[in-house]
Parts: C-alpha cells; structure tokens; sequence
C-alpha cells in the first residue's frame, strides 16, 4: 500500500518535473550531444552534413586568425569584468550591510540594473549614453575633458563594453550580503579585542569567511563573460577593427551569416572547454584561499 | 568538500552547455534544392501551375520601416480583398538579425512562402536552392525592361528566381549649398584623385567639414568593388572562385583609402563608427559638415531629411582616367522569391503577380521599396507626385553610367566581411595598404580553397 502510494507520488513529481524535462533534452541536450557531431561535419544548415573530421579544430587553431583575435578578446573581457563585478559588488555590499535609514530602497536600488540583464534595451542605452554626443561625453565636457569616442576607439570599445557587464552587479550583491549577514558578530568582537582593526578584520575575518561566496561569484560570472553575446551584437557588432570580435559573436556570425554551422559548432566547443578549464583552474586554486565553515 | 566540489563542476559545465545549445538544430530535409541548388525547379518544363482555387495560406515575410510595413499590408488587404480564398499571413521586422533568422528558416524547412531578399545575398540563395523559378509560374514579365531583370534576379541561369523591387544603385548625396561655398562641382565628371584635391579645399575652407561622410558599410563597396570593377571590368572574384584582383591592385586601391582618410577627406572612421550605417544620425550631417555623403541612391530621402535646410543634388560617380569599365551599376534595392518548398507557388505567383502589376498595388507602394521596378509602376509614381525628386535624380544618375553587377560570390557574405575588415584595418591605420592587401589575399585564397 505504501509503496503504491510512494509510486503515485513518485508519477506526479515527474509529470510536474516533465516541461522542464522535455525542454531541457529537446533544447539543450539534444543540440549539446548533436554539435558534437557537427563540429565534425562541413554543415551548412542547408544539405546534409559531410564528416570531415577534426578539420574545424585544426583550422580554428591553424589558419583562422579571426579566432585568435576572438579568443583574446573574450580572454581579455573576461579579465576586465570579472574582477571590477565582484569588488564592485563587494564593495556595496559592505556598505549596504549598515542598519541605516532608506537601507531596503537603497538596496532595491543597486539591485535594479540586473533585472535588465542581458537586454537589449540597456545595451541601445549603454550604445546612446557612450555615442560621441551622448551622456557620458556631455558630462566629461562639462568638466573640460574632450569629448572621447568611446565605442569607435579600439582601445576604449571593449572596456566601455565591459562596464555595461559591471555595473549589473546586483545579483553578486545580494548574495554578498547575505554571506555577510551570516558571518558571526563573535568573531569580529574577538579580533577587536586581539587588536585588529577594521581593515584587518576585514582581511582576516570578513573575506575569509565569505570565501565560499566570493568563490562561487567568480565562477557565475566568469561562466557568463566567456559566453557575451548581446553587448557585442548590438552595442559595437564586433568592431571596431574587431576589438570587441567575442567567441559568442564570431560564432553566430560564422554559423547564421556564413552558413558554417559545423564550424561554429566546432568554436562553441572550443568555448565549452575554456569554460571548463577556467572553471577546473579556480577549483584548483580554491584550496589556497576558499573556507568552509564544515572543514576541521 | 569533494562531494560538492564535483557537483558544483558539474552544475558549472550545464550552465556552460547553454552556450552551445544554439549551434545544433534540426537537420536539412534532403531534397533536390538543399543539395542540387538551382535544378529545383528549373527545366522541368511543366506547363504553369494555376491556383487551385481552394483556401490558401501564405506567408510573406520583409524588413523594413513603418511606411514599408504600413504600404505592404495595404497591398496585402487589397490582394486579399480580390482573392478571398488566398490568405497573406505577414511577418515583418526590421533588417537586424532578417537575413541570419532566414538561414535558420531555411535549415529547419520553415521559411515563409514569399521573402524579401537581400541584394547581395541574392545568389547564395539561389546556389542554395531555396528560391523557387519563378520563369515556370504565370507571373507577367511583360512590364519589366527584358535586361533589368536578367541582370537582377537570374543569377546567371536564364529564368528569374528572385524579383527585384525597384531601381536602385550607389550615389553621391552632395549638400550643394556646402560645395558651391567651396566651389566643389560634382556635375564634371572626375576621377577617384579629385577627391583627395577637393577634400583638401574643404579642410582649408572649414577644418571642422568634411568631404564626403563614409561608413564603411557604404564605403567598402564604394571605393573597394566599384574600384574593382572599373579596373579590371570585372568583380573581384568570380563564380569559378577564381581572383580577378591582384595583390597590387588590393594595395593601389588601399593606398587610396589611406590617403582619403590621411588628408582628412572622410571624416575619422573611429567617429563615424558609433553611427553605422546611418549617417542621418551623424549630428555633423545634420548641422551641414560634410560636403557629401556616399551611399545608395535609398538613402537620398532619409538624409535630405536629416536637414532641410541646405539644397541637396545627386553627384557624378568617380571614374579612374585609364578606366576598362566605368564600374557604376544601376541595379536593385532588394528582391522578393518564392521558397523552393513552398507548397503553393501558383498562389504564391499570383500574389507577387498583383504586388508588381497592378495599378492599386503601385499606388498604395509608392516608393516604399525605392523607384519602382517596372515603368508602369513608375508613371503612377510621378502622376501622384510620390517621387522623392532626389532619389529621382540619383537614379537617373546612376543610369548614366554602364557598369555590371557583380553580384556573386564578390557580395557573398563571408568575402564581404573579409574586405570590410580590411578598409576598416586601413582606414583606422591599424594596417598599411600593402600589408592590408597581402591580408586579403590570404584570406580570399582561403575562402576560395575551402569553397571548391
């Protein structure tokens, strides 16, 4: 009887589970599993594909130069965003951990430019507020600097582009904020009374304790810059000269433009393992300066 | 600690999966178009198919404006009016991501009944097989000029798969109330050099205007293949995927561009970047800066526009003196085709029959899709008064030169990107002419190896 009863239960959970299911195997499974074998097809998306090999890999590696240019500039985002995001997020974290008056719309607030994450509607904006007679510009003149072309520089382009991913710091924020909720009073009670003061606290108790979180936010959002697309696409479309060319952009362009689907099949791999790597190399380092609260 | 390390890995690399989710889909539907290209439909010798007459549904998709999509669904009410049975389900858009979401239509088997077409992407499509003939349904050539419609549309095949929606073709936009301060007189016939002199006139007369306002959307075609064309009186590269461009030619013409950009002749590529091909938008265009601007004889409406308070002309086109072909080509904006699958091109034709021939359709269209392709369509324009006197001009300009299309392989996207990439690498100083060339040689005889 009550295994009757267990196995009914066990049929609705996974008839409630069953959209995420079927979405998850026909939509990212399927075509995960699928690109594989493109990556080693000539596949235009129109005829059928043609096995070829490993002859994506070895042109992507040997004879593109578009990729390698691609592949230092989303190495290159990566550096610029994730680090400015997390002590960015950090930093407002800190100070909105405070009882002060105002505090919830304060954080309301900080939190409100990651709920357009992604949109294209804040990258036209980001494009309108850095244009030569935007925003940006009216103000850098009204304090005597020379109007700077933000988006048509190639040494500026990919660092305007990036503080569009940076100034979404909201949701790395709240997570901020509830690990420092979480940290014991007791502890800074006693580093005060061993002398410490507040910037050492907060190297020794603060950061150390909320390692685990800072761990994870380096991860998400590291996951995430190697995959930029929209901001490339819309705000600059790669250029200029191909500063802003990100992997994610160079692989729509060479599968949707070009009608080279096995080979962007072939980049999107190459993006899977760098995600990948990058994610093994901070789990490697992780032992060196993550805490858990559960170690001995 | 393990445990959840390999789990958080795990959660880790499906969040990275996501990213790879767009690259697979549903596998081409072997038929004799995905493969076989152009014998689809052609040479089958079958009488023209006639409407069934039972309840049909087509889909007809484009890009374009409020006032294209406004006139078209007009055309759209107007046609269904007169076919009750035949209904037009619209899908329109504006061109962002029209042409990259026809390719993932066309993989997947669910491209609309009747598409617009990109101009240069029109012979890709075809050699892809996804356009219908439409020389083998009942649709009424009789009011097209016989060579307009060979030189757009057939791809060299001798039957139309694609029908071109009006005339069009590169033109100079000149501000003349600008050049006649100057003295810059863009009715003489001159050649590409000139523009250097006239660039320097302007730079003493104001150093804050420029000659000509170049996007490099523009701008590549402008000064790369109609250069081409006129030096060899040939494309850059021909369906055989043979080069007709040398090397040296690639650095003359790149040692062009240097000097319009090094003389100040165009205005700085790293300020007109942020506007794209929209140079109505450019606030130096709107306040009267630039001499002229280099575009299409479409863009002659929206950027008198921009500023009405100067007189505006259609310019001559440069012409090199030792010139095999004046290069200058009068062709069409963009076309419309059939998709090869469609299960209905009889009705299909039909529709496109009453879009292009009849009167109610031409007045309702105007010159949404620029000067009308047909004369009949044309004299309807001018009896209504529709006609941008400008955009006018401009064609009758562009009329006046005898260049060819080199609609091909040379406009095909991937060559197109390849020589954009390198007027943008000059034109920024980012490579010298000779070294840009030996760039694009190396990767035209890359494309070319990988096409054979």
């Amino acid at each position: 009887m009550k295994t009757s009863m267990n196995s009914k239960r066990n049929s609705k959970a996974y008839l409630y589970l069953a959209p995420w299911i079927i979405g998850m195997l026909v939509l990212q499974l399927y075509p995960f599993v699928v690109s594989i074998y493109y990556s080693l097809c000539n596949y235009t998306g129109l005829a059928d594909p043609v096995f070829i090999g490993a002859d994506n890999y070895i042109r992507l590696f040997t004879k593109d130069k578009e990729f390698q240019k691609s592949l230092w500039a989303t190495v290159q985002y990566t550096l610029y965003t994730v680090p400015c995001k997390i002590i960015m997020s950090l930093l407002i974290a800190l100070l909105l951990n405070k009882g002060r008056k105002g505090i919830g719309a304060m954080r309301t607030l900080y939190y409100l430019p990651s709920l357009f994450g992604g949109s294209i509607a804040v990258a036209i904006l980001w494009k309108v507020m850095f244009m030569d007679n935007g925003l940006v510009n009216a103000l850098l003149n009204l304090v005597g600097i020379e109007t700077v072309s933000f988006f048509g520089n190639p040494k500026t382009a990919l660092p305007t582009l990036s503080s569009l991913e940076v100034w979404q710091f909201g949701s790395s924020m709240v997570m901020f904020l509830a690990a420092l909720k979480q940290v014991p009073a007791s502890l800074y009670e006693a580093a005060r009374i061993d002398g410490a003061g507040r910037l050492r606290s907060f190297f020794s108790v603060t950061i150390p304790q909320i390692s685990p979180i800072i761990f994870f936010c380096i991860i998400m959002q590291t996951v995430n810059a190697l995959q930029n697309f929209t901001s490339a696409f819309v705000i600059t479309a790669g250029g200029p000269v191909k500063s802003t060319y990100m992997l994610g952009l160079k692989l729509y362009n060479d599968g949707f433009l070009y009608n080279k689907m096995g080979y962007a099949s072939a980049t999107s791999w190459i993006i899977f393992i760098l995600v990948v790597g990058f994610t093994l190399v901070l789990f490697a380092s992780s032992k060196f300066w993550v805490f858990y609260g559960d170690e001995s | 600690m393990k445990k959840r390390q390999v789990v958080s890995l795990i959660l880790s690399a499906v969040m990275a999966v996501s990213v790879l989710s767009g690259c697979g889909g549903k596998e081409a539907e072997k038929t004799p178009a995905a493969d076989g290209g152009a014998e689809t439909t052609e040479g089958t010798g079958e009488t023209p198919q006639e409407p069934s007459g039972e309840d049909v549904t087509l889909r007809f998709s484009w890009w374009g404006g409020d006032a294209r999509h406004e006139a078209t669904l007009a055309v759209i009410e107007a046609f269904e009016k007169e076919h009750p049975n035949i209904h037009i389900e619209a899908e329109y858009s504006s061109y962002d991501g029209y042409s990259e979401k026809k390719t993932t239509e066309f993989a997947s088997g669910t491209a609309p009944d009747i598409f617009q077409i990109e101009t240069g992407l029109g012979p890709e499509y075809y050699k892809n097989g996804v356009l219908y003939n439409l020389s083998e349904t009942s649709f009424d050539w009789s009011n097209f000029d016989e060579n307009f419609l060979i030189q757009n549309g057939q791809f060299g095949s001798g039957s139309q798969y694609a029908i071109p929606t009006g005339q069009a073709g590169s033109a100079i936009i000149v501000n003349k109330t600008l050049a006649d301060k100057i003295g810059i007189d863009f009715t003489q016939q001159y050649d590409w050099d000139q523009f250097i002199e006239w660039g320097k006139m302007v730079q003493d007369y104001d150093p804050e205007c420029y000659l000509i306002s170049a996007n490099t959307s523009y701008a590549m075609p402008f000064f790369v293949r109609a250069w081409c064309r006129q030096k060899n009186g040939k494309p850059i590269m021909n369906e055989d995927l043979t080069l007709n461009m040398t090397e040296e030619q690639f650095t003359e013409c790149f040692t062009l561009i240097k000097e319009l950009y090094d003389n100040k002749v165009c205005a700085p590529a790293s300020y007109k970047a942020p506007f794209g091909d929209q140079d109505q938008e450019d606030p130096n265009w709107i306040a009267g800066k630039y001499v002229c601007a280099i575009g299409y004889t479409s863009s002659a409406d929206v950027l008198s526009a921009a500023n009405d308070t100067v007189e505006y002309m259609a310019g001559n086109m440069p012409v090199m003196a030792d010139a095999v072909n004046d290069g200058w080509v009068n062709d069409c904006p963009q076309y419309i085709g059939v998709y090869a699958k469609t299960q209905h091109p009889a009705e299909a034709a039909l529709f496109l029959d009453y879009f292009y021939n009849s009167d109610e359709a031409a007045k309702l269209l105007g010159t949404v899709r620029s000067v009308p392709p047909t004369e009949k369509a044309r004299n309807i324009c001018e009896e209504m008064d529709a006609l941008n006197p400008l955009t006018k001009q401009s064609v009758d300009v562009s009329m006046q030169y005898n260049g060819f299309s080199d609609s091909g392989r040379t406009t095909s996207s991937e060559v197109t990107a390849i020589l954009v990439d390198a007027y943008d690498n000059v034109s920024y100083g980012q490579m010298e002419p000779a070294e840009a060339a030996a760039e694009v040689m190396e990767l035209l005889n890359d494309y070319m190896e990988v096409n054979k």
